[in-house]
């Protein structure tokens, strides 16, 4: 039997390098493109502005498409069924080690913007990072329970990116809308320190708590779908 | 004994394809990731069609129709098709596969075609179903034809362009990065403004959204290619066909590379 921390140790190396590497190649990715915009002689603000909404914007999304990876394929499932440790926590400890890397990566990218004077969030520097926290459980859990429930990786993956893409393209009108301003994921980015008078500390918190709870309940149902392990095991999509 | 091996490659092509496609179409979860990306095209068609206070041509309503799927569909395309070679390794039929006579480059380009016709199939249904709305509704039953031409003048070179990469792209990439790659490339080379503080592609020949085809060929109002020629709308097609195929080619030189070294 496993000891308690043991897991951590085997689990990491399953991710495989890609994965690991995965945020980082991204927040690389971001570092690189804002090379070409300042030769372009774009302004300072322009720059930050991008390399701050990678927290925000890009990372969650990478982490939500992974996460539809880790639920929807375990090779020994069958196996699986047979150990001590259910499939359950086996998978819980997977989403909980792609969220903590992913969130490791987040944080030390606002602090190297911050450090540089790059960073564009409104203040508190630690209060703000809940602008990225949020998305990010939202997009892995939305990305697991769908995962589990069409029994496809790419169809979860295709609808977090019907989401991510309706709420860059038409964020602006989300935000005009009362009823749909809370549900938009990416209100950090949209800031600026001219922005109208309703999108303040109200707001934040507004959004920030209909979406936890949005991803509270989504994992919660993931809880109880990967209890179902014989269900998950008789096959997938084709 | 040449026309043997030609027979050869195109029945290999052409079995592949068929089951491919059947295999594709038959998923489930296809239509369903579909009818979510389509809602809303449909939804925003329909804003837009009935909020436009002038009066439009025919060649506006249906090029515009044509451009405004583009935008968004292509994303459900792209992912769906990202796994279809991967799964030969995760299913552990690869190395059966290569037992039999067909070639593996045909095998690749019948997998291309046939599970990208069907993935295609309810995105083309839904086009076709506003056309023939909009020609009862205006009267207009030249709508079908020329709704015919915009499809596959505006819609299919993106679509084919996209399918490839899908396709190609995981012989080395891990899926969920692909699919990253491909949504971010979408919202950064095809939707975004040429004229905002980010370069991008989108103001260029290689714009998927079939843009210099729609100003080009019919002289649709589009958002980034306003005064294209018919020949750059021939270019954008060659371009964007032309990069696809590379793509597949690359993939067809990686796999036979790899068995090689086996």
């Amino acid at each position: 039997m496993m000891s308690n921390s043991e897991w951590v140790g085997y689990e990491f190396r399953r991710i495989g390098k890609i994965g690991l590497m995965t945020p980082l190649l991204i927040v690389a990715g971001f570092g690189i493109v804002a090379v070409p915009m300042a030769l372009l002689g774009r302004e300072k603000g322009q720059i930050a502005n991008l390399l701050s909404s990678v927290p925000e914007v890009y990372l969650p999304i990478a982490a939500g498409l992974a996460a539809a990876a880790i639920v929807a394929r375990e090779p020994a499932l069958d196996l699986h069924l047979t150990l001590r440790t259910h499939y359950r926590t086996t998978a819980l400890r997977r989403l909980a080690l792609l969220v903590g890397w992913t969130a490791l990566a987040s944080v030390l990218w606002a602090s190297v913007l911050q450090i540089l004077g790059l960073w564009t969030w409104p203040e508190p520097f630690l209060v703000a990072q809940l602008g990225w926290l949020v998305p990010l459980l939202w997009f892995v859990s939305a990305a697991a329970l769908l995962a589990l429930l069409l029994r496809s990786q790419v169809a979860s993956g295709a609808i977090l990116g019907a989401v991510w893409l309706f709420q860059n393209l038409l964020g602006g009108l989300m935000l005009t809308l009362d009823w749909l301003r809370p549900f938009y994921l990416f209100g950090m980015d949209s800031y600026s320190p001219q922005a109208e008078a309703w999108f303040d500390e109200r707001y934040w918190l507004d959004s920030w708590l209909t979406l936890g709870i949005m991803a509270l309940a989504m994992a919660l149902c993931t809880v109880l779908v990967l209890s179902k392990s014989e269900f998950l095991a008789s096959g997938g999509d084709a | 004994m040449r026309g043997k091996t030609g027979k050869n490659a195109w029945m290999s092509v052409a079995g592949t394809a068929s089951y491919e496609f059947r295999m594709q179409i038959r998923r489930k979860s296809l239509w369903i990731v579909m009818a979510i990306f389509i809602a809303w095209a449909v939804a925003q068609f329909r804003f837009v069609y009935f909020q436009t206070p002038v009066s439009l041509s025919l060649t506006q309503v249906t090029a515009g129709w044509a451009t405004m799927l583009q935008a968004i569909v292509p994303i459900a395309v792209g992912i769906m098709l990202a796994d279809r070679l991967p799964r030969d390794r995760r299913t552990k039929v690869e190395e059966l596969l290569e037992t039999l006579p067909a070639s593996s480059g045909g095998r690749l380009f019948g997998k291309y075609l046939g599970a990208t016709l069907a993935t295609i199939i309810p995105v083309f249904l839904t086009y076709a179903v506003v056309m023939i709305y909009i020609a009862i509704s205006r009267g207009e039953f030249m709508a079908i034809p020329l709704g015919l031409l915009s499809f596959a003048a505006i819609n299919l070179p993106g679509l084919f362009f996209v399918a490839a990469f899908s396709v190609s792209c995981p012989v080395l990439l891990w899926v969920p990065l692909y699919q990253f790659l491909f949504v971010g490339y979408w919202l950064w080379g095809a939707l975004l403004s040429p004229n905002g503080p980010v370069p991008t592609l989108s103001g260029t020949w290689l714009n998927p959204l079939g843009e210099f085809m729609a100003n080009g060929f019919f002289g649709a109002r589009t958002l980034y290619a306003n005064d294209a020629s018919a020949w750059e709308g021939v270019v954008s097609v060659s371009l964007l066909l032309g990069l696809g195929a590379l793509a597949l080619l690359c993939a067809h030189g990686y796999l036979v590379w790899q068995r090689a070294r086996q």
